[in-house]
């Protein structure tokens, strides 16, 4: 049974929620009446039978037998690629790194797959009027793995030790925090001060900036690069490292000692990474996989249409960006720009290169689903090959014109950017070269060094739309591959970051969706889905757009 | 001086018989033509145009004889096209080694001695190194790019030439015709290229087209590991490499088709040099 348990957020109910009529959490307290009434229907089922079927002895047909103990449940994992740079709190920046960090780690906050703030280590905050002071309730009774309760000072340790001095922290710069700002006011209360009122500040020390993972202030007094895998990956996560052997598999255990409620969780979880999608897919094939983490839409063809497995797919952030180098021609005429925007199907794309599963991008980078996107700001730019040849024509490009347009090679980026090319070719005499790289050599050499050119590079999901628009975008921005320097958006990007309020924040949104979507420092022609691929008698499996995972309430069936 | 046209009609009675020279020449021929008017043949547009990926890893049907690959293109317009990239880059290569590789083994051949013992450990040392890993190394240096592919293997298999076509010239040097020249007074250069190479020749042409069938392989196991050809391009090596990740999902027909292309190629071209050298040494 191909299952496509697609959990797209609807625009509607976001409407809802901006309108007052409904509470983000909404859905989730429906599932948990949901679960609740299911729990309570088994519950009433058992009471209303036979008392003894509760026994670990039963007797049937006059024999008498003992149940054995219910046997150890595993989940087999399989995670692609190998974590670039091992389970290194400070230095993670994949999402084989963060997923598999994810298990044994927690933050104050997780940043759910539906843009939810959801408290976990941090059981509540509030800010100060201005947005500038946040207060953060930390949760009571959490042990760390080694039995060391956690306080309030292991979160000061872990926001102002190494993370925060910038190698590798995902989003200090644009969040408006340095080191030094959390203060612990008691044991259980920690104060941020920021630099800069941010309205989104808890998905700033949610797991959407992964390395912000609390660890015991210990660990960080005597952190060294290696110390986190040396002390046996202690966390306050569900699940305890049993062994772990970098690039090959990782095997945790139930935590016993688990703040949350884990009754249902799987005794044993067996990670295995593989460096390739086809390597995977093989291992899943040959059963020794009961889940996919994440798989492309074009590296998981083989599994979609077989009966025998469920693929999942949440709708994400992740994004590609087609940047122009804005400052060389033929690029630096935004005409040019705009043409190449209207000659590309984007739907056509979607449907072609991620199988459907994906949703149609504006070329900004406010996702439809982020609650300040504003809907109404600019139309849903469409292909236009005579709209786009005319621009090229009034821009002095009539006879056309060749760039080099190069990309890295991570999942489908090399097809489209031939899609790309052969979507220019309709155009009069437009030759677009492409140049495909590994990642080592694109990011070294190609990315932020265009010069004239084009290229593809990938996003990974963000709960908030902060660092796309800032260090891609701003004029000093350190990942600004189109080298595009505009002071109107660098003051809209201000007034977006400290907006106090939603409403104000969507209204600087529709400015910046505007002033993107006409100026085209890049295409963003869609965003693309997260797809795990399961046995069909294997559940509640979870992932977030960034690529956490979560196993503790998931099982087998039959 | 040069040897009697009686020779040559011999070696071509000789391969007029043979059904090892005619099966492979047939081969290459075919392959030639394609690579030659292969847009004029090719059922489809071998680029494609965006809408085809509509129709991507369309099994073989009638519509597609060979199905349709990744971006929904045509996989026959695909491989009778790619003949060209792997073709002209592996005749390009092979010429230039032979020519580099040609005169290196003149020179060390003629004067022997010391410039042998030198120059000889020098193609030694670069024989050592496995052809497909000098390549990529040198291609890393270089940048990824057709002439890089070209000059890359080309110098590669300079010394290899050169250590046959050595070896023949130490056969040659020491008769009568050569101390002729060299009582005449001609120059070395002029001894190397008038006297001896004409007699070295089946040496030559043996050497080259079996380094021919070679280059093809080194030139497609490179686009293969991605050196040297554009994506959108159609060659063989890329083909396989884009698409082999899908033979776990039975989707095999856009790395068979290719992979049978290269085989097809270099047998055939296997079977030329073998009729070709059978010739000779008759």
């Amino acid at each position: 049974m191909r299952d496509k348990a697609k959990k797209r957020l609807d625009q509607e109910r976001v409407d809802e929620y901006e309108a007052g009529k409904t509470s983000r959490r909404k859905p989730i307290r429906l599932g948990v009446l949901l679960g609740m009434s299911i729990l309570l229907m088994g519950f009433l089922a058992s009471a209303c039978g036979d008392d003894d079927s509760a026994d670990a002895t039963t007797t049937t047909a006059g024999e008498t037998t003992t149940q054995p103990p219910a046997a150890p449940v595993t989940v087999r994992v399989g995670v692609n690629p190998t974590p670039a740079v091992g389970i290194e709190p400070v230095l993670i920046n994949d999402e084989a790194g963060l997923a598999v960090f994810g298990q044994t780690a927690q933050y104050l906050v997780f940043s759910d797959d539906e843009l939810n703030a959801i408290p976990v280590l941090a059981e509540s905050w509030e800010s100060n009027a201005a947005g500038d002071v946040w207060t953060f309730n930390i949760r009571q009774g959490v042990t760390f793995h080694d039995g060391t309760p956690l306080t309030a000072a292991d979160v000061v340790a872990t926001f102002n030790g190494p993370i925060a001095e910038g190698n590798a922290a995902s989003a200090y710069g644009t969040f408006g925090v340095s080191a030094g700002s959390a203060v612990a006011l008691d044991d259980f209360t920690v104060q941020f001060t920021l630099e800069q009122a941010s309205s989104a500040f808890p998905f700033f020390v949610s797991s959407d900036n992964y390395n912000s993972a609390i660890l015991p202030a210990s660990f960080w007094a005597d952190y060294a690069e290696g110390s986190y895998a040396q002390g046996g990956f202690n966390g306050t996560g569900p699940w305890i490292n049993e062994s772990y052997d970098p690039g090959v598999s990782g095997v945790y255990v139930k935590n016993p000692n688990y703040w949350g409620d884990n009754s249902n969780q799987p005794d044993r979880m067996e990670v295995t990474f593989f460096d390739t999608e086809a390597a995977a897919v093989t291992a899943f094939q040959d059963g020794r996989l009961d889940v996919i983490h994440r798989i492309s839409a074009s590296g998981g063809q083989a599994l979609f249409d077989d009966p025998s497995n469920t693929v999942q797919s949440i709708s994400t952030a992740q994004h590609r960006q087609i940047y122009f180098d804005t400052t060389s021609p033929p690029f630096d005429d935004k005409r040019v720009r705009q043409a190449m925007a209207l000659m590309l199907d984007r739907q056509l794309l979607i449907d072609g290169l991620l199988g459907g599963f994906g949703s149609v991008g504006n070329d900004h980078p406010i996702w439809e689903f982020y609650p300040m996107h504003d809907s109404s700001a600019v139309a849903q730019r469409e292909e236009n090959l005579a709209e786009a040849q005319s621009l090229l024509d009034a821009a002095g490009y009539a006879d056309g014109f060749t760039a080099a347009l190069d990309t890295l090679s991570f999942n489908e980026l090399e097809a489209l950017a031939q899609l790309v090319q052969s979507s220019a070719a309709q155009l009069n005499n437009v030759n677009l070269v492409v140049g495909v790289y590994d990642s080592g050599t694109y990011y070294g050499d190609y990315w932020l060094a265009a010069q004239g050119s084009m290229g593809i590079v990938n996003y990974g999901h963000r709960g908030v739309p902060n660092v796309y628009l800032g260090a891609p975008l701003l004029s000093e921005g350190t990942w600004n591959a189109s080298h595009w320097a505009n002071a109107e958006y660098d003051a809209l990007f201000d007034e977006f970051i400290t907006a106090p309020d939603l409403d104000t924040q969507r209204g600087v949104a529709g400015q910046i969706q505007t002033l993107l979507n006409d100026e085209v420092p890049f295409i963003v022609p869609y965003y693309v889905d997260f797809i795990s691929v399961m046995k069909s008698n294997f559940s509640g499996f979870e992932t977030t757009g960034m690529g956490h995972f979560d196993v503790v309430s998931s099982g087998f069936t039959g | 001086m040069t040897i009697p046209s009686a020779s040559r009609v011999q070696r071509w009675a000789v391969l007029r018989r043979s059904a090892t020279f005619w099966v492979g020449a047939g081969i290459t021929l075919m392959w030639v033509f394609f690579a030659v008017f292969g847009e004029l043949i090719a059922p489809f547009d071998p680029l494609g145009t965006p809408q085809d990926v509509l129709n991507r890893l369309d099994s073989p049907s009638a519509a597609h004889w060979f199905g349709t690959d990744q971006l929904g293109r045509d996989v026959l317009s695909r491989v009778i096209v790619g003949a060209r990239s792997a073709l002209t880059v592996a005749l390009a290569a092979t010429a230039l080694g032979t020519v580099c590789g040609t005169f290196l083994g003149l020179v060390v051949g003629y004067f022997g001695g010391i410039v042998d013992d030198i120059i000889g450990r020098i193609l030694d040392a670069f024989l050592s190194i496995p052809l497909v890993i000098t390549a990529m190394i040198a291609l890393t240096a270089l940048g990824p790019n057709t002439l890089g592919v070209v000059i890359v293997i080309g110098l590669v298999f300079t010394p290899l030439i050169a250590k046959t076509v050595r070896a023949a010239v130490l056969a040659e040097r020491h008769l009568d015709y050569v101390s002729a020249a060299q009582l005449r007074r001609e120059g070395p250069l002029h001894i190397m290229l008038v006297e001896i190479l004409p007699n070295v020749t089946n040496v030559i042409t043996v050497e080259f087209t079996v380094r021919l069938g070679y280059a093809i392989f080194t030139v497609l196991a490179l686009s293969f590991l991605g050196f040297g050809i554009e994506p959108s391009v159609p060659d063989w090596g890329l083909a396989i490499a884009q698409h082999y990740g899908f033979l776990t999902g039975d989707i095999w027909w856009p790395v068979l088709f290719p992979a049978l292309a290269i085989a097809s190629l270099v047998v055939g071209i296997n079977l030329l040099s073998d009729g070709i050298a059978q010739a000779y040494e008759s």
